[in-house]
């Protein structure tokens, strides 16, 4: 049904969805830099010793002699030369750092690439105090398990970090996983062929201390503590953990070595490199590189750690509406239990049927509203310009107490405002033309009124046509969205929408509120929160059933939730001065809010979902990813059970409500998302008529 | 039944839209946001690709050998075994083995002279490149290679070792020894390929010839410093 005075719409949805995805793809590359980058960092191992390995009589510094690899430093003499992989991390290496200028002790800290544009800060402190730093690849990963360009790509993208930190490039490199020399298998040394040959000079070491495990202080103590006169490189860890027990096995392990008359030197000095040729300038267009990585990594970063924040708020949002659905709609039932109805209230009423070629299904709809089991009543169809012969099918039935009205095509609310006009009682119904009502529904509906202060009441509205997966989900739908939140809205008596396809009003208090308002796409929900300002209660009888038809196809179903979403956007923004009005504070600080909450902030947010589902996927624990996913749809499921057990249908359906996850809740994101850019945008949005099949179906 | 055709529309006046405006104002502050965003967004895709890109290759470097001599200045500098002298055939490995010994020479020059060359270190001189290139590809591909086949050429590499021992880089009669260098008049040392090597009194002395994974002698400690 058109609004009235549409205009076109400027610019097709096609540019805003390209713009959409436009958006939406950095996004999708930040996220993955940011997996990328982080998603193996911390994690230490120590592999087993071999007397087989390529490298097992080898010293633990190797370098290309231009044909060959050679190795250094395998009998240093009392020279000790302590290393620290891992960092930098933000708590444990400037205490570290600390721990060695007190003793007086040169280190060599082997940085991980990620960690150094998180904490470029650390690493020029580290230079700043003397400290001697390697390349740790960029994400902690195994070089052997990796093809030769990633391999590059994690040592050049650490050297870049490093240079923007520090302005320097680093020689010495230690490849994760890999300890001592006799560790290294036939596969982990292929990689170290290659980096000597690019120049680098590798540092494995000698006596590991394995304190990632955290074997205790005096354990990591014992095993840097070289057995023979010989020294060598110590491994320990400044990052990837708690590193307490190592600062303590440096207090103990230092001042007992030099007892016993060890010397402690840099790695470069091991190996007799001097500095300079250890940490090379990186030149300027190497710094101005090396800071647009970190500038860009830190705006990753940032701006996941944002996103994360946006999932907590969405997780929150989500789990604070089904604790609240499920205890209102609890109490609900309950209460209802023992409200007593007055079934004696029989006031004549009219029910109004607005129509706009609606030829499928308005006989079926006219021949349930007029066998309705109460007493007094009368229908009026208002036939708003069908060209389907809509009218005359209404005609034909020459039903009794019904009222053909026609008027040239002028939208739905002018429909119903014609037809409220033509009332002749003082309860009013409002029906959709594509909505069949069961013979007792009439008299439900209209029960509440006997209630002075009831000004509407809301009818449980069911899916008819619920035979396809399409047909099921929104069958779900409806009934969680009536038996959960409408109950919720009834006991906080913050009913934000009666729906158009069952509602009923007093005629008083249509009057009261200027009648049925063109001005938003959802005259439902607009025409309910204009009541319940306007002080009137409005109230959810759950016994009061139609059957609708659901949209068939998802195009269908499309148009039909970008207009309810719109034109929701369109009610609470109309009615936004009721939050700050204690007169009409139950819809202004209940309902309002929980629309803004529910209907439009967490559809808006709920792409992240999916974003992080992904994310998480890829990068991190997809058994964590797997688990979160399943608790969620556990609790759905759940709530799912307990609203169909409250409305009496069989909740067999439900096992197709984990498939909602795809497809349908992202065309129900995607339609909020839509909505706002049009809100934005301001252009105007008109009512377009959904195809019907004529496809329900009664329960006898 | 009652049928009514009205034509006149009863109700009140059409109310204006919520969100609708009159101009485009709004969409087009909308459309130029979200262009700066993506701008905003093409400009850090492009910053990270451009903080991606290598910094180039190291400078060569070579380690040099500590001060002092001997024995444990010998097992300083330690050739490393690779999985590719065990997978290789008698003649690769002989034929590795007598560029790997001329190569030796070489490298005591490159280490010479990397302080005052640094871009020659690491074998970028064109002679170094030029004679060390198979060498390096036949070292490189085994290497890169499967391990598996590690325990099979262990003929090979005894034979290798055999040979080396004997001073001889190829089997008696196969040997193309390396021609002795001779003295250019600059003082330097002519190598038979055209090499030019410094010989300044600075230089360390070649190291030996490397020994064989296995076949040297148990290592000692260097003495105390």
């Amino acid at each position: 049904m058109p609004a009235p005075g549409a205009r076109t719409r400027t610019g097709g949805p096609a540019a805003r969805w390209t713009l959409l995805a436009l958006l939406f793809v950095p996004l999708l590359v930040l996220l993955a830099v940011q997996g990328l980058s982080t998603r193996t960092t911390g994690r230490s191992a120590t592999p087993l010793r071999t007397s087989e390995g390529p490298l097992a009589s080898a010293g633990p510094i190797l370098a290309w002699d231009g044909h060959r690899l050679t190795s250094r430093a395998k009998y240093p003499g009392k020279k000790l030369a302590l290393t620290f992989d891992d960092g930098p991390n933000a708590r444990w290496t400037p205490r570290i750092a600390a721990t060695l200028r007190r003793l007086g002790v040169p280190a060599t800290f082997f940085v991980v690439g990620s960690q150094v544009a998180r904490h470029p800060d650390i690493v020029r402190s580290l230079a700043a105090d003397g400290f001697e730093l390697g390349n740790h690849t960029f994400t902690h990963a195994d070089l052997a398990m990796l093809p030769g360009w990633e391999r590059n790509l994690q040592i050049g993208l650490t050297d870049n970090a490093v240079a923007g930190a520090m302005g320097k490039r680093l020689r010495l490199v230690r490849p994760p996983y890999s300890a001592t020399p006799a560790a290294v298998t036939n596969r982990q040394v292929v990689p170290l062929v290659d980096l000597a040959r690019d120049g680098y000079v590798i540092a494995l070491s000698n006596l590991d201390g394995e304190d990632w495990r955290r074997p205790g202080a005096a354990e990591i103590a014992r095993r840097i503590t070289p057995k023979g006169e010989n020294g060598g490189i110590v491994l320990l860890h400044d990052g990837g953990g708690d590193r307490s027990q190592t600062i303590a096995a440096l207090e103990q392990a230092v001042p007992r070595l030099r007892a016993r008359g060890f010397e402690f030197v840099s790695v470069s000095a091991l190996a007799h490199l001097p500095p300079q040729d250890v940490e090379l300038p990186a030149g300027d267009w190497g710094r101005v590189k090396g800071r647009l990585l970190l500038g860009t990594l830190g705006v990753a970063r940032w701006t996941t750690g944002a996103l994360a924040a946006l999932l907590a708020l969405v997780t929150i949002l989500f789990v604070a509406r089904m604790a609240l659905l499920f205890a209102f709609a609890n109490r609900h039932a309950r209460t209802t239990r023992r409200r007593a109805t007055d079934e004696s209230f029989e006031e004549p009423v009219s029910i109004v049927v607005p129509a706009y070629n609606e030829a499928v299904g308005i006989e079926r709809t006219v021949r349930s509203l007029v066998s309705s089991d109460y007493p007094e009543f009368e229908v009026i169809v208002v036939d708003d310009g069908s060209t389907d012969g809509t009218a005359e099918l209404v005609e034909a039935l020459r039903a009794p107490n019904v009222l053909v009205l026609r008027q040239p095509n002028r939208g739905k609310p002018a429909a119903l405002n014609r037809g409220i006009e033509a009332a002749r009682h003082a309860v009013i119904v409002m029906v959709d033309a594509d909505t069949v009502f069961e013979p007792g529904t009439l008299r439900k509906l209209v029960q509440p009124f006997g209630s002075p202060e009831v000004g509407g009441v809301s009818g449980n509205t069911k899916v008819g046509n619920r035979r396809s997966l399409l047909g099921r989900w929104q069958h779900i739908e409806y009934v969680m969205g009536f038996n959960l939140d409408r109950r919720l809205h009834d006991t906080l008596q913050c009913m934000p929408t009666v729906p158009g396809a069952i509602g009923a009003f007093r005629r008083q208090t249509l009057l009261d509120v200027g009648g049925v308002s063109s001005a938003t796409l959802a005259e439902d929900t607009d025409l309910t929160i204009a009541v319940g300002r306007a002080g009137w209660r409005v109230v959810y009888v759950e016994d009061a059933r139609a059957w609708t038809e659901a949209p068939s196809s998802l195009r269908a179903l499309w148009r039909q939730r970008y207009r309810w979403s719109y034109g929701t956007l369109q009610a609470v923004w109309k009615h936004r001065a009721a939050m700050w009005r204690r007169s009409e504070s139950r819809i202004g600080r209940r309902g309002l809010p929980y629309l803004v909450l529910f209907q439009i902030t967490l559809p808006l947010l709920a792409p992240l979902v999916d974003l992080f589902s992904l994310y998480g996927l890829l990068f991190l624990q997809v058994r964590e990813v797997l688990a979160f996913w399943l608790v969620f749809t556990t609790l759905q499921l759940g709530l799912g059970w307990y609203a169909f057990r409250l409305d009496g249908e069989s909740p067999r359906v439900l096992w197709s409500m984990p498939l909602q996850q795809f497809i349908y809740r992202q065309v129900m994101y995607l339609v909020v998302i839509e909505s706002v850019l049009t809100a934005i945008r301001g252009t105007p949005l008109h009512w377009r008529p959904i195809s019907r099949s004529g496809e329900v179906e009664v329960p006898s | 039944m009652t049928s009514i055709a009205q034509e006149k529309l009863t109700t009140a006046p059409v109310e204006r839209a919520v969100f609708v405006t009159d101009d485009d104002r709004r969409s087009r502050i909308a459309r130029r946001l979200a262009l700066a965003a993506l701008a905003v967004a093409t400009l850090w895709v492009a910053a990270l690709a451009v903080g991606m890109l290598g910094l180039g290759r190291l400078p060569g470097v070579s380690l040099p050998l500590p001060d002092g001599g001997g024995k444990a200045k010998r097992h300083e500098q330690r050739p490393v075994s690779t999985p590719t002298a065990r997978r290789d055939s008698v003649r690769a490995v002989v034929r590795a083995a007598r560029v790997n010994r001329a190569a030796v020479v070489r490298a005591s020059a490159v280490t010479a002279t990397t302080a005052l060359h640094p871009s020659r270190g690491k074998s970028r001189s064109s002679t170094s490149r030029t004679r060390t290139a198979p060498a390096r590809r036949r070292a490189a591909a085994p290497v890169a290679a499967t391990s598996p086949s590690a325990a099979q050429p262990a003929t090979a590499t005894r034979v290798a070792r055999g040979l080396e021992r004997r001073g001889l880089t190829a089997p008696p009669g196969q040997a193309q020894k390396a021609a002795a260098p001779t003295k250019t008049p600059q003082g330097q040392t002519k190598t038979p390929q055209g090499q030019v090597k410094r010989t300044d009194a600075t230089q360390p002395a070649p190291p030996p010839p490397p020994a064989p994974p296995g076949q040297q002698k148990p290592d000692k400690p260097p003495a105390k410093a």
